[in-house]
């Protein structure tokens, strides 16, 4: 379901120009999927962190791979309560990663 | 204003490199590669923003950026100079007031809310706009600026930027191909040039720094980037 956005962030090295356009597709998808609009609007706020932290900076490889690990962690989280997680669980993940990105920048 | 001296492109791009390195602008580092904004493993990263601490030298690049321009260009050849968010906005405003032209600025996006403005400052239709950035790597976020500044009817003709990579051949075709020559002081090769010279790193060090200079897609592959540049 969200995996999508992993794949787009590994074919392409984690970059800050993939993690752009994984803001865009999630909140893109957001029209066609109102079921997963605040699960999409986190996976794009958290992507946007990303390019809003790394863009015009210094990025190093270390930095790229221990990013990319705590959003695919942030993504599977949604993806499996999403998929096949009762309303409770859904409700959970998404406190869960709204309080990660919070406190990540904070 | 500016001076009026055209000092020999050689000596520009030489001088620029000193600059750079006496500022702590260029770091070298394989063991653990940066990451560019396309996803390309690099052992190398430049930050010409602290370029703007240094008034004598930010001054002297900007003299130098004039005569770069007077020189290619022309005296008569532009309306307005753009300052791309946000590293270009110092750099783009010391240009305009040697080359005694008005100035706007780009947003990377436009507000989304208000006046939605993605270009601050004054442009009217029909003007010719010199576009600056600190730098230019793959020449990317040039083609977007560009296009912001189109919807407004003003046309970016030409691009200037401190600092120029040097090492992807396409670069100056793609933004031949959006209408824009790109302008210059250093590259890389400069940088290299003066680094071997001043014995400012390890003998290993700038042979690595050399064989991604060379080929940098087949470097960043082998070190986890990217293996293909994107479109």
């Amino acid at each position: 379901m969200f995996d999508v956005f992993l794949k787009e962030l590994n074919d392409n090295g984690g970059s800050v120009r993939a993690y752009d356009a994984v803001a865009r597709a999630a909140r893109a998808r957001i029209a066609t999927e109102p079921q997963n609009a605040a699960a999409l609007l986190l996976i794009s706020a958290a992507a946007q962190q990303f390019v809003d932290a790394y863009d015009d900076q210094p990025l190093t490889s270390d930095a790229a791979t221990e990013e990319l690990s705590r959003f695919s962690a942030l993504v599977a989280s949604l993806d499996k309560a999403f998929t096949s997680g009762s309303f409770e669980d859904q409700l959970k993940a998404l406190n869960e990663v709204a309080t990660v990105l919070v406190n990540h920048r904070a | 204003m500016f001076p009026n001296t055209f000092p020999d492109r050689s000596v520009i791009s030489e001088t620029v490199a000193k600059m750079l390195l006496e500022v702590n602008a260029v770091h070298f580092r394989a063991d653990q590669p940066f990451t560019f904004t396309s996803g390309l493993a690099s052992p190398v990263y430049i930050d010409c923003r602290r370029l703007i601490s240094y008034p004598r030298i930010r001054s002297a690049i900007m003299d130098f950026g004039a005569s770069v321009v007077f020189r290619d260009v022309g005296f008569e050849q532009f309306e307005a100079v753009a300052g791309g968010e946000t590293a270009g906005i110092p750099f783009a405003a010391w240009l305009a007031d040697r080359l005694a032209l008005p100035m706007v600025y780009v947003r990377k996006k436009s507000k989304g809310f208000g006046r939605d403005a993605q270009i601050e400052g004054a442009l009217s239709e029909g003007q010719r706009v010199l576009l600056v950035e600190d730098l230019t790597t793959d020449g990317g976020s040039k083609l977007k600026f560009a296009e912001a500044v189109a919807k407004t009817g003003a046309r970016v003709t030409d691009t200037f930027a401190v600092f120029y990579y040097g090492i992807f051949p396409d670069t100056p075709r793609k933004l031949e191909a959006a209408g824009m020559r790109l302008h210059y002081l250093a590259t890389w090769w400069d940088i290299l040039k003066v680094a071997k010279d001043q014995n400012r790193f390890s003998n290993e060090t700038i042979a690595e720094v050399e064989r991604f200079l060379t080929e940098p897609v087949k470097w960043s592959a082998n070190h986890g980037g990217i293996s293909a540049l994107p479109l």
